[in-house]
């Protein structure tokens, strides 16, 4: 008897451990996804700090496809955002590991605090350090560009060179994370191939071209697919840097949502962007998934 | 009725089957050793019986209770891991004591019973240490130690002495068995080394792809094999093999393929075999590598082998070199066992076999015909 | 000949990271020594004023201000979604990895935990805000330490997992055979030897808590706000205390400062981890 009992402790240790998290992905994300799908075909009121939801249908939608010019300008921004911040991480982080992957050992241990800091520190503290640092009239970036006789610019305030202050912002923050990435995977390399190699290779770029680059790409194809990913979530910095602003020179999808659903209080509109954004995303996520996937599942059939 | 019986006992991965149908018994008192290449299921079935593992089909019985489907925590069985699954954020004494303190015991008795494994294991002042502060050879006494404080039902050993240094493993051979013999303990121990297996065990049972292929007395498997299996995986160097046309003689059996070789019998032998076998029947012979003799001079009856190599061993010495394809190893009889009375490379040593010594199997089932 | 280009790859690739490294601590160092200065002299970007105080004074101590407040908010939020968080995350991914459960249901935990990592927060948190608000609990400390929890979740389950993963099977069997149920094993055996683990984890998902911006802006109040959303508001208004802006910045850096400094080993093991997995 007292063998069913301790397997019906077991049995209820096992789906007992898994409860709460799955309870709280179920009703905090799992949730909120549907009930965004209602409010999105729903006009909403505010009656006493309550939703008070009415059925629409796709009026929300169509309102978000044909007048909402703001948010395909953020999803345009986006887009270039993603695409220019990561490139220039990867490479500028790749070249870094690269230059500094045999430099290891001496001052490893500030180097490494160094570079985690950006990594660490809240984005909000990270966009209120550059915007006193870009400032128009007492910016420290201005005050140094004065030193060489250029400037001032208008960084921020400038429609046509804000957004690119912003991802330069964001290749500050985020390429010291990429250089970690690519030095640790170039450091699992094994040593002995590059020995190797130096039998076989003339110059450093063939060993790059021909042993460094393909035996990396594994991480550089995580790299960048997390990176491009994540960029999708840019919002702190945004916000405290330029609110979307000059006009809708810098406004990103993640501003468009915010705005519209709290500032503007049009619940139902930013519902169908939440939406929209979410499953585009979502979608974007398996697919960078399967392309990683497929290609361990080739390499594992190569070899 | 056995101490331990295992009936019809099954396991399978979704539609992979580990282990088809075994049925085992154990007495008490037994040391058993289930031994066989990876991949033959012997540890899958030592998790079975431990629990550890679920079982598809059949049934376990242990002292007559069924504990088929019981939980491992209540099966009380100890079992030495191969990694020794020491915990390691505990002291040596802890380790032991740790079971006994699940179940609440009294805590003399639990300082009494540690006591005596310290003693047993002779790991005086050692007791206080992390495992991590321990040789290899000391962890795995503690693992022992940890088992034998339980007095458990079952003593289970997973391949325990596969990480020790050849020196240390032949001394902890003798130590367990001695342990076992002690504790009056019944045991089964799982290993792929038969000279663990030979050397430890009451009765081997010896398994492949999920059957056992024999079980018995490491005599009986080694000197009446009833399979090809068998007699080729007991043996160092392992027996040799040739299959030919069979052929009976006044006084033994002709195998005929591009060389012959003959096979003397005794009377009864022979007219066993003589039942068995159809004449000009094709089957594979089995002649181990101290069964040969090396004739004075070639004969009719002598196989002539050319040698391509010795190895000189100290106690004993051996010349291989190939019949055909087959490769042939010879135990050169002890006289002969100075280096420099060692057939050399390039030389040819005639052979004749000793009688009744050798074994017959079918080519088709690999089961035996000579015995 | 190889030698040599050996060493001045060496010298090289000290100077690239050591550069970089200028560009990451200068701006730092600026706004350090922005919050020890005047408004005016920050205006007028004097290079070198005498270090005042007065920022801090006025941020921490002044009727005006409450950052005082919302720095207890963000350790309180942090402190507690952490807390929790670590002990749903390790009791989960203790199951994934030893206790076998239906492999669909480890494939959906773990899959829509990895999708939802990488979502954008804000497509969430707008949902929240209404769930919340109907149940008024808008502005609580309750959803924001729920939504903290629910976002470090993911990264902490994948992290434990990891962790988890180098604990032989044979202990856990061991112990089982020693008469451990399930829980046992977890209490005696996995949680003493997860403590490394637990630590990193922890630590990353404090940050992650501590730094959070979007959730807390759309789900506190005046009472509740954390100090990241209280940052912001000093840019918003529409005479910007640059100075105090300034040393807020850099109190809300000090508890991620304090973790790379005496914790880095957890962190860069921690986020290394979650990255490549």
């Amino acid at each position: 008897m007292s063998a069913t009992t301790a397997q019906r402790r077991n049995r209820i240790w096992r789906y007992g451990s898994l409860l709460p998290a799955a309870l709280l992905l179920i009703v905090l994300t799992i949730y909120p996804v549907f009930n965004l799908v209602g409010l999105s075909l729903s006009d909403v009121e505010w009656i006493d700090g309550r939703a008070d939801t009415s059925f629409t249908g796709l009026d929300n939608f169509e309102q978000l496809f044909q007048h909402e010019p703001v948010y395909w300008a953020g999803v345009r921004n986006t887009i270039v955002f993603a695409v220019c911040a990561v490139t220039a991480q990867m490479i500028f982080g790749f070249a870094m590991a690269l230059a500094a992957r045999r430099a290891s050992g001496f001052g490893r241990v500030a180097l490494t605090t160094i570079f985690l800091m950006p990594i660490v520190i809240p984005p909000i503290v990270i966009g209120a350090m550059w915007r006193l640092l870009l400032g128009r009239d007492f910016g420290a970036v201005n005050t140094l560009l004065g030193y060489v006789g250029l400037g001032p610019v208008d960084f921020l305030g400038n429609p046509d060179v804000a957004l690119a202050s912003v991802i330069m912002v964001d290749i500050w923050h985020w390429t010291p994370f990429v250089f970690l990435l690519m030095l640790t995977g170039l450091e699992s390399l094994d040593d002995e191939v590059f020995e190797a190699a130096r039998f076989d290779v003339k110059t450093n770029w063939q060993e790059l071209r021909y042993v460094t680059i393909p035996l990396m790409i594994p991480t550089i194809l995580i790299t960048a697919g997390l990176r491009i990913v994540l960029t999708f979530k840019v919002f702190d910095e945004v916000y405290l840097l330029t609110a979307g602003g000059p006009g809708t020179a810098t406004e990103v999808i993640n501003f468009s949502i915010y705005r519209t659903f709290f500032a503007q209080d049009r619940v139902g509109v930013g519902s169908a962007m939440s939406l929209l954004t979410l499953v585009a995303v979502a979608v974007l996520i398996v697919a960078v998934n399967l392309v990683i996937r497929a290609r361990r599942k080739a390499k594992e059939i190569a070899e | 009725m056995a101490y331990l019986t295992l009936e019809k006992l099954r396991k399978a991965y979704g539609k992979h089957v580990v282990i088809p149908e075994i049925d085992l018994e154990l007495e008490a008192g037994e040391f058993v050793c289930l031994v066989g290449p990876s991949g033959s299921g012997k540890s899958t079935l030592l998790r079975m019986i431990a629990g550890l593992e679920s079982i598809s089909g059949g049934r376990v019985t242990v002292a007559g209770a069924d504990i088929t489907g019981t939980d491992p925590s209540d099966r009380d069985m100890a079992m030495v891991f191969q990694s020794y699954a020491l915990y390691p954020h505990m002291t040596v004494r802890d380790n032991m004591s740790f079971a006994l303190r699940m179940r609440n015991e009294d805590k003399a008795l639990i300082q009494e019973r540690v006591a005596e494994a310290v003693e047993m294991l002779d790991l005086h002042g050692l007791e206080d240490r992390k495992p991590s502060a321990l040789s290899g050879g000391q962890r795995q006494r503690v693992a022992m130690g940890r088992c034998i404080v339980r007095k458990p039902k079952l003593f289970l050993f997973d391949e325990p002495l596969s990480n020790l240094d050849a020196k240390l493993r032949t001394a902890t051979r003798h130590q367990i068995r001695r342990l076992h013999d002690q504790l009056g303990a019944t045991s089964i121990f799982v290993t792929h080394d038969q000279v663990e297996a030979m050397t430890m065990a009451d009765r081997i049972a010896l398994l492949d792809h999920g059957e056992v292929m024999q079980i018995g007395t490491p005599q009986e498997l080694y000197l009446n094999p009833k399979n090809r299996f068998t007699a080729g995986f007991l043996g160092s160097p392992e027996m040799n093999f040739f299959s030919g046309t069979a052929e009976m003689a006044e006084n033994g059996l002709h195998v005929r393929a591009s060389d012959s070789l003959f096979l003397p019998a005794s009377d009864a032998r022979l007219k066993r075999l003589s039942d068995r076998l159809v004449p000009g029947q094709t089957v594979e012979v089995g002649v181990r590598p101290e069964h040969f003799v090396i004739a004075d001079a070639p004969g009719p009856d002598t196989l002539s082998l050319p040698v391509e190599g010795q190895e000189w061993l100290g106690h004993e010495a051996f010349v291989f070199g190939r019949i055909g394809k087959q490769e042939v190893g010879v135990r050169v009889a002890s006289g002969a066992a100075a280096d420099d009375t060692l057939p050399r490379t390039g030389s040819a040593v005639p052979l004749t076999v000793l009688e009744d010594t050798w074994h017959v199997f079918d080519p088709e089932t690999g089961e035996t015909l000579s015995l | 000949m190889s030698g040599k280009s050996a060493r001045k790859g060496f010298l090289g690739g000290h100077l690239v990271a050591w550069g970089y490294a200028l560009i990451i601590v200068g701006p730092m160092f600026w706004i350090l020594s922005n919050s020890f200065k005047r408004q005016i002299d920050i205006l007028m970007g004097t290079g070198f004023a005498t270090p005042i105080l007065d920022n801090y004074r006025t941020l921490l101590f002044s009727r005006q201000s409450d950052f005082l407040m919302n720095l207890w908010n963000s350790a309180l939020v942090g402190v507690v979604s952490t807390v929790i968080v670590l002990v749903i995350a390790t009791l989960a991914a203790f199951t994934v990895v030893r206790l076998e459960p239906p492999k669909w249901a480890t494939f959906l935990l773990l899959g829509w935990a990895l999708v939802f990592h990488m979502l954008p927060t804000l497509t969430f948190v707008g949902s929240w805000y209404v769930m919340f608000s109907n149940l008024g609990l808008h502005g609580t400390y309750t959803a924001v330490i729920l939504t903290h929890i629910v976002h470090a979740l993911p990264q902490t389950v994948f992290l434990m997992v990891g962790f988890l993963l180098n604990i032989p099977n044979d202990l856990i069997q061991a112990a089982r055979m020693d008469g451990c149920s399930y829980g046992q094993v977890f209490r005696r055996i996995v949680l003493p030897l997860s403590f490394g683990g637990m630590a990193a984890a922890g630590a990353l998902a404090f940050i992650q808590s501590w730094s959070d911006f979007a959730i807390a802006l759309n789900l506190t109040d005046q009472d509740t706000m954390t100090a990241p959303v209280a940052i912001a508001t000093f840019a918003q208004e529409h005479q910007i205390r640059y100075g105090e802006m300034a040393s807020a910045s850099v109190l809300s850096m000090v508890p991620a400062l304090i973790l790379i400094l005496f914790g880095q080993r957890y962190v860069v093991r921690g986020l290394m981890a979650g990255a490549v997995k």
